[in-house]
């Protein structure tokens, strides 16, 4: 059975982007949210075995979104997804929680080794 | 990998971001103290930023990376922008605007001027913190969002306990955000045990300024392939290794100087011999790093940024440094 993932961002381009680079490589993305908000509602309903996670969105960010989702389920196994340049927040999100992260512009390679790193 | 298929939403996208920030441009200039169009303004365009630098618009991210910088200094200072700036945005959407519906593939020089104006006005901001509201929690220019890795009360508990292992870590070259992937390692000892003397300290590593190696303590019984192996497994990590870090030569955290680069100019050991005529010698690292031990000067510093680490209470010997 193909693992599941949750991908959160609040770019359609994004999204699609990574949802392919994910499924391309035998991944099931079960859900998408454009909010930290949305994250934290389809988690509890989707239960993912992976979240990718951007860190500027709009109505709750991603950093608030990892630390609720992990409060109430810290199993979660979340990757953050950052632009350059934003260091210190992507610190503050593995404070708050996420197990791993990759940098914009993606290279689909290292996008599935972080993954593969997140999910071991 | 293949990205002409995602070329139509990154221009249907970026109109729409472009449309926004116009009208949160035009929004903000009548309430110059509002934050809500800043910050709305801000994600727009580092979502262009991050789709741009995805499809390879080198300049199109350039350009609005500058902006962004621009509007996190603002962000952060609560500092009312001037009609000045808000001209400068103004054009910038709109040269942004331009760049987007230009962006074919191939490469486009990005805006230098534009970005040399948006890069003065990020400083010039910064300097008017001072009549700002008080914010108690930003003393630091960058007024970034910086909170320790570990928390304090673990680092003095550390202090005083017998035993802890010393543990050198180096980050791969080439590894992106490499402070953030120390701060991983850092999370993952946590595990084994107290984290304590953490070297370059942990706001320098989170702002990057470190050449890859950092140092810490950890108290743990577990055996050291254990440590070592989960410590390699953070990923884009090049080396772990369990002994006392060298001092010498160098500041901690950044290269010793490498006696076969040549010299910098004007310097004595230059080829020639001498320092150019009513030029100041540069300062040379040349036989520097054959010096046995640091200076004075380097104990003080380096016990002064241990302390800031809140490790130890005791200072090194200062006789005769």
């Amino acid at each position: 059975m193909n693992q599941t993932v949750l991908v959160c961002d609040d770019a359609i381009f994004m999204r699609t982007m990574i949802s392919d680079i994910l499924s391309q490589a035998g991944f099931e993305v079960v859900g998408e949210a454009e909010s930290g908000l949305q994250a934290v509602e389809k988690y509890r309903s989707l239960k993912p075995d992976l979240v990718t996670m951007d860190i500027v969105m709009p109505d709750m960010g991603g950093i608030e979104a990892v630390r609720e989702i992990c409060k109430n389920h810290p199993e979660a196994k979340i990757l953050m997804c950052s632009a350059m340049g934003q260091q210190a927040l992507v610190v503050e999100a593995i404070q708050a929680g996420a197990k791993d992260f990759v940098v914009k512009p993606f290279q689909p390679s290292r996008v599935l080794e972080a993954v593969q790193r997140v999910l071991a | 990998m293949d990205l002409s298929k995602y070329a139509a939403l990154f221009l249907a996208e970026s109109r729409e971001h472009l449309n926004a920030c116009n009208g949160s441009l035009l929004e903000w200039e009548r309430a110059p103290t509002s934050l809500e169009p800043v910050d709305r303004l801000f994600r727009a365009i580092h979502t262009i930023k991050g789709m741009a630098a995805t499809m390879g618009h080198a300049g199109v991210a350039q350009l609005a990376h500058a902006a962004e910088n621009l509007l996190d200094a603002i962000r952060h200072n609560r500092v009312s922008a001037d009609p000045a700036i808000f001209q400068l945005l103004f054009r910038v959407v709109d040269t942004l605007g331009g760049a987007v519906e230009a962006a074919d593939g191939t490469e486009q020089a990005a805006d230098a001027d534009l970005i040399a104006e948006l890069d003065a006005a990020a400083l010039a901001s910064q300097d008017t913190r001072t009549r700002a509201e008080a914010n108690p929690e930003s003393d630091d220019s960058q007024a970034l969002p910086t909170s320790p890795a570990i928390p304090e009360s673990k680092l003095r508990r550390a202090t005083d306990a017998p035993r802890s292992r010393p543990v050198q870590v180096v980050i791969s070259r080439g590894a992106a955000m490499r402070g953030a992937r120390a701060a991983l390692v850092l999370r993952r000892a946590e595990a084994f045990g107290a984290v304590s003397g953490v070297q370059p300290p942990l706001a320098q590593l989170e702002r990057d300024e470190f050449d890859g190696r950092f140092f810490f303590r950890l108290q743990s019984e577990r055996p050291e392939q254990e440590i070592e192996a989960t410590l390699m497994a953070v990923g884009e990590v090049q080396s772990v290794k369990f002994e006392e870090p060298a001092l010498g030569g160098g500041r901690w955290g950044t290269s010793p100087p490498d006696p076969s680069r040549s010299p910098p100019a004007g310097c004595p050991h230059e080829a020639g011999g001498r320092a150019r005529r009513g030029q100041e010698p540069a300062r040379c690292a040349i036989g520097r790093s054959r010096r046995r031990g640091p200076d004075r000067a380097e104990w003080k510093d380096f016990a002064t940024r241990v302390l800031d680490a809140g490790r130890s209470a005791r200072l090194p010997d200062d006789a005769g440094g």
